[in-house]
């Protein structure tokens, strides 16, 4: 590009390539759980197709994608062949599920976020000190092990211990929204959290070393107001990059969140399906419908955190240059 | 006295000089590879045989607490010791992960070589890495495993371990793709380009070599992430080993141990713990191993 041209801020270019990637990654994401499914269909006698008898011929994979395909263009998740009752069943439970994951996953990130920025900005600034340290090595065991570890040291601390002590940790009893979500919310925020946190530190430790953040600090600025004014408005691209990768950080961990905490999520349908076998009827449309909106939601938000990215100042200056 | 001590110990590192996560990180990764490598003389005896203990003639009920007479970490519902499942269990769990990795890491360095060396090609590139790294390795794990496993032929869950290789690999075909780029504009390949030296041998004597700082992090990090893979398919009750018509494990996997522990863990805590605190010092030791990697090529 020539230097001489006015930077952009969204190219047409990006949007096409985003668009392609969400197409395509809804076809993937079909083509892999609809052909999987069809090796388990030789073995159960199941089908995507409502077979009226066992004397017609099995649908072929390539029917079985384009079933699927076409329901979604009617506006379903639950195959073209389906019958008018089991399309809306199917699909309104998809929905309900989906929107559970959703009110789980949007108090995270509101938790998830400040944690994080607070977090890789304290290891930052106290990354000499003895506290420093310790965040630091305590962002990377949150990483390191396996988040089921985590989630039963949860349950520990929350329910065991408390119950022998007679202390309540968390205010965890009782069945309302607020409640159930506290031990799921504190998990899934710790983990995301320390992701953010180490992806900021990396670029926050780039930026103290820029001759301006020495000179500032020579002129007897430092601690937060070096921090606030001098270095996260630098931190848009490395921020957003954070997010996205928290994001899949997040979302892989709530599978397990859901599952042992039983929250009535889209992963805990899928998990469902797959390994207890949720319908003797169709459980395919409900499996395939699980993983189809998971990947729409991973695309969608990976779309929009890249255009984000391309918004900002840094990338187009880059893409200036 | 100081100038005495400086010179006798001038071989040793400054104090804060040290590369902590990757000397932690080696050596308990080369613990854990040595304890794979060497697991029959370690257990010379077959690990999967159950190990029956009587009192005063009559038999103890399985399972053994930790501290049983010859069972240091107790044993499984199935009598068997934990001990040894646990070193046989490094074998079949470092040889899966290895592969899961392997497979990653070729699909992650290929595609990033050459999105990061032809700008046409990225075009089509990117959005089937985006789309690719969209789908939750978890989820396609699971499907995978769940859908494929069955008839415990050894060739097909290796199978089945290279194809969990085929999600995950978009964070190493970034890496890959930005250090390509970046290196095609350095000055040296620009002045072998000048040179007249073909695109073939710029990337075979320039690019690839120079991509060791990145690759060989990366594979570390690539190991990570399939034991953490196998680790939470396990806790989900979904593991790559498979079991015979009697419900003996074929072979020993700690994805398999931690299933069927917190299964049974309401009958001994410690069927869950062990294998998975082992599980969670193996993905540590390759995270620090990663992590002192990287930071050794930052230097």
């Amino acid at each position: 590009m020539d230097s001489s041209s006015p930077p952009r801020i969204v190219g047409v270019g990006s949007v096409l390539i985003e668009l392609t990637a969400f197409v395509l990654t809804i076809v993937l994401a079909i083509t892999l759980v609809v052909g999987v499914t069809m090796f388990r269909r030789d073995r159960y006698e199941l089908n995507l197709r409502q077979r009226v008898s066992f004397n017609e011929p099995k649908a072929t994979y390539g029917q079985l994608v384009s079933d699927y395909m076409l329901g979604l263009t009617q506006g379903h998740f639950a195959g073209a062949n389906a019958t008018p009752f089991q399309r809306k069943y199917i699909t309104n439970m998809l929905v309900t599920r989906g929107r559970q994951s959703l009110q789980l996953l949007g108090v995270t990130l509101a938790v998830a976020l400040p944690l994080g920025i607070g977090w890789g900005g304290l290891m930052t600034g106290l990354s000499r000190r003895r506290t420093g340290r310790w965040l630091f090595g305590g962002a990377i065991l949150l990483l390191a092990v396996p988040s089921f570890l985590i989630l039963i040291v949860m349950i520990i601390l929350v329910v065991d211990w408390g119950r022998s002590l007679g202390i309540q940790l968390l205010y965890t009893q009782g069945y309302g929204f607020d409640r159930h979500l506290i031990v799921p919310v504190t998990v899934l925020s710790l983990r995301g959290g320390a992701y953010l946190a180490l992806a900021l530190k990396a670029a926050q430790d780039a930026i103290a070393e820029q001759d301006y953040i020495r000179a500032a600090r020579a002129k007897g600025l430092g601690g937060f107001r070096l921090w606030y004014s001098h270095m996260l408005p630098l931190l848009s691209v490395p921020l957003i990059g954070g997010v996205l990768g928290m994001l899949r950080v997040v979302v892989g961990t709530m599978i397990l969140v859901e599952y042992l905490y039983n929250w009535g999520g889209l992963s805990t349908l899928l998990l469902q399906v797959n390994t207890e076998g949720f319908f003797n009827y169709r459980p395919e449309p409900i499996e395939v419908g699980a993983a189809v909106l998971l990947a729409v939601f991973f695309v969608v938000t990976d779309a929009l955190g890249r255009l984000a990215l391309w918004g900002t100042a840094v990338m187009r200056h880059e893409v200036a240059r | 006295m100081s100038r005495a001590r400086t010179s006798a110990l001038r071989w040793l590192p400054r104090p804060g000089t040290l590369n902590m996560p990757l000397i932690i990180g080696g050596t308990m990764t080369t613990l854990f590879v040595g304890v794979a490598l060497a697991a029959p003389w370690l257990w010379p005896r077959n690990p999967l045989e159950p190990v029956i203990h009587f009192v005063n003639g009559a038999m103890v009920k399985a399972p053994y607490p930790p501290g049983t007479q010859g069972m240091l970490l107790g044993s499984d519902m199935d009598r068997r010791d934990i001990l040894g499942l646990l070193i046989y269990g490094a074998r079949y769990t470092l040889l899966f992960a290895g592969l899961v990795a392997a497979v990653r890491m070729l699909i992650g360095s290929v595609v990033g070589v050459i999105a990061g060396w032809s700008r046409r090609l990225a075009r089509v590139i990117d959005p089937i890495m985006a789309a690719v790294a969209a789908i939750p390795g978890l989820v396609a794990g699971l499907v995978v495993v769940v859908l494929l496993r069955g008839n415990g032929n050894f060739a097909t869950t290796l199978l089945i371990a290279g194809l969990l290789g085929l999600v995950g690999w978009t964070e190493i075909a970034i890496r890959c793709k930005v250090a390509t780029s970046a290196l095609r504009s350095a000055t040296f390949v620009q002045a072998a380009e000048a040179l007249g030296v073909g695109q073939g041998g710029i990337l075979r004597k320039h690019i690839i070599p120079n991509l060791r700082d990145v690759l060989v992090p990366e594979a570390a990090f690539a190991m990570t992430a399939a034991l953490l893979l196998l680790a939470e398919l396990g806790f989900l009750n979904v593991f790559l080993s498979t079991v015979d018509e009697d419900g003996i494990p074929l072979y020993i996997e700690w994805g398999m141990m931690i299933a069927r522990g917190f299964r049974a863990r309401a009958y001994g805590a410690w069927m869950i713990w062990e294998p998975m605190i082992v599980f969670s010092v193996a993905i540590l030791s390759f995270y620090l191993l990663a992590e002192g990697l990287r930071r050794r090529h930052w230097r």
